[in-house]
């Protein structure tokens, strides 16, 4: 019933339900990952708009007089050790660690890919090693060598951060996309286009690759709350973006030891980034369920 | 196996030797003759090329021969290891019970009400356990229960001076200052193992077996508890497996925010500190019990599971 529904709907409009449309015809329906979404734009709005808006400057240092003061009507969550408006703080950190989860997702992504999708395609010889080296990776403790890595690496640029993040974290995507381009690489269009000739790259890259997407879309939206997560965790242990630079990580480095006398600086770099990790997990779980077949028709 | 075991041993022993020569800082100090660094470097091996280095520090590693600490007075990497390994499991073995009798039922549960408010509300609670931030959350019970209400410990793993305490009242105080690292380290494991078992749960009902042990009039206790739940437990038990690297390696954050002298904490600050036998000894034995835990997953697998063989 439903799916002759949907092709009348088609002839009377005109328009072609492709799957994509349908994706984001369910996700629209998900309410809680479309909840998430408007949270999430709202979150990068303010980080983006934010410190022009705010009368302070992000590393503007207040009188003695103003140092660690609690939220009042002129700074609505108060200062910090140096006197530097927290609210200010909070939306340039944003801007910091929403980089750098971004960034570092689409950087492990490039990686994931290529070894992924060479894996997947060609097997064999190739694959063995590929895979061999992927499973090397995945069995070293992750947060010491981070740590490690970042403190050797010089400089204190928040590239840096995105770059050791993005080493430890392609074996997933890796594996996911062998494992689409296994299966994939079996089906009638890619043996059609080996049929007329189609180089193995353009087969890869313009045939393969669009139709394995939805796992990879839905890795990544989980991706980058968790390495928000990660570079917080390195900036908390001093390993992270440098301050002065804020990220939301750094600026609960200094929180934990001045939590008896000011507690506002615990609650919100935190929260901030608890809600847009949050906002990121509901909006991959809303994804996953829209983009998989199974669960759906 | 051997190859990975070989492969995870040879990038970690690259990316500490990033971390560069721990005799060089000696060489700005004016009173160390440069004589004696030269010896020093020549007795822990350090003039020699990398790759008979790796291979004289792999065979030594082999035979259990793991030396002693360039640092902290010299004592045994085994005794350091054996301490920090003591702390970890303490802390680590809790919250694994924890967070995996909590945790399955309810996901269990969960599955057997789809839909229902318990259901959602879990859901979310899961979803708000994966999301958390492990040290800011440390930080929040930290002030809830430490600074405000003054009912735990701060931090550390025990008072200073209990140890003459009579046996009961040290180990009452040693609990006291596990309640909040171990909530805090079981938060998130609980949220996935009630993600896991409530996927594992509705997969298994919906099969056609549990249909027919319904249809052939079976009371739905037996159903539930003899015919879907020994099957959904598979998925389950696997995981087990995969998480014993952790109980050993420890949490390096959780560590930092309550102050505890664990293996995530011993591993950082070898490696920080350029102390190589400790640091190695670290990294290599955490990294095989990674490889021995995905090896358990797998044979667990096949013995709960007869229609999986491994030829």
């Amino acid at each position: 019933m439903a799916v002759e529904a949907t092709k009348i709907e088609e002839v009377l409009t005109g328009r072609v339900e492709t799957y994509w449309y349908l994706v984001g015809k369910r996700l629209r329906k998900h309410r809680l990952a479309m909840l998430s979404l408007v949270v999430l734009i709202l979150i990068i709005l303010a980080c983006i708009v934010g410190p022009y808006i705010s009368p302070y400057k992000v590393s503007e240092l207040g009188s003695t007089t103003e140092v660690l003061q609690p939220p009042s009507w002129k700074h609505p969550l108060g200062t910090d050790e140096l006197g530097r408006d927290v609210l200010t703080r909070l939306f340039y950190g944003g801007r910091i660690s929403l980089l750098v989860g971004f960034s570092s997702v689409v950087s492990a992504l490039l990686v994931g890919i290529i070894v992924g999708a060479y894996a997947g395609y060609f097997g064999g010889f190739l694959d063995t090693i590929l895979m061999r080296f992927t499973d090397i990776m995945f069995s070293i403790p992750v947060m010491p060598l981070l740590i490690v890595l970042s403190s050797v690496i010089p400089g204190a640029g928040v590239w840096k951060i995105v770059l050791v993040i993005a080493i430890f974290g392609w074996m997933t995507d890796a594996r996911i996309v062998r494992g689409m381009f296994l299966s994939l690489r079996e089906n009638e269009y890619v043996e059609a286009a080996r049929a007329i000739g189609v180089s193995n790259n353009r087969i890869i890259w313009r045939h393969i690759l669009p139709n394995s997407f939805a796992p990879i879309i839905v890795s990544a939206t989980l991706g980058v709350g968790g390495n928000i997560i990660y570079e917080a965790a390195l900036s908390y242990l001093g390993f992270g973006v440098m301050p002065p630079t804020p990220s939301w990580g750094n600026m609960l480095q200094n929180a934990q030891y001045a939590m008896a006398i000011a507690p506002w600086l615990v609650w919100s770099p935190g929260l901030a980034m608890f809600i847009t990790v949050l906002a990121f997990n509901y909006l991959g779980d809303g994804l996953r369920d829209a983009m998989d077949p199974k669960l759906y028709r | 196996m051997i190859p990975l075991f070989l492969g995870v041993a040879l990038v970690t022993f690259a990316v500490l030797s990033l971390v560069g020569d721990p005799f060089a800082q000696m060489a700005i100090n004016p009173r160390i003759k440069p004589e004696d660094i030269a010896r020093l470097r020549h007795a822990w091996g350090f003039d020699l090329p990398w790759y008979l280095r790796f291979f004289k520090w792999f065979w030594s590693m082999i035979t259990g021969n793991w030396g002693v600490s360039i640092f902290a007075g010299g004592k045994p990497v085994t005794e350091l290891v054996a301490r920090a390994i003591a702390y970890t499991l303490r802390f680590s073995l809790a919250s694994l019970i924890l967070a995996f009798v909590v945790g399955v039922p309810i996901g269990i549960y969960s599955a057997l009400h789809q839909y229902t408010f318990f259901d959602y509300f879990f859901t979310f609670f899961a979803f708000f356990g994966m999301s958390m931030p492990t040290f800011w959350f440390g930080f929040i019970l930290m002030m809830i229960f430490g600074l405000k209400l003054g009912w735990l410990p701060l931090g550390g793993v025990m008072t200073p001076g209990i140890e003459t305490a009579p046996l009961f009242a040290r180990i009452l105080d040693q609990a006291k200052y596990m309640v909040l690292p171990v909530i805090v380290l079981s938060l998130f494991s609980m949220g996935s193992w009630m993600r896991y078992a409530r996927s594992s749960m509705l997969e298994v009902i919906r099969q056609d077996y549990v249909r027919t042990a319904r249809a052939k009039g079976l009371p739905e206790r037996t159903v539930i508890f003899k015919h879907a739940l020994r099957n959904a437990l598979i998925p389950i038990i696997t995981l087990l497996g995969l998480s014993l690297p952790g109980i050993i390696s420890g949490a390096t954050i959780t560590e930092t925010v309550f102050s505890i002298p664990g293996m995530g904490r011993l591993t950082v600050d070898a490696m920080l500190s350029n102390d190589y036998p400790v640091a190695m000894v670290c990294l290599l034995l955490e990294s095989s019990l990674l490889i021995v835990g995905n090896l358990i997953a797998d044979l667990l697998y096949a013995v709960v599971d007869p229609r999986i063989r491994y030829s």
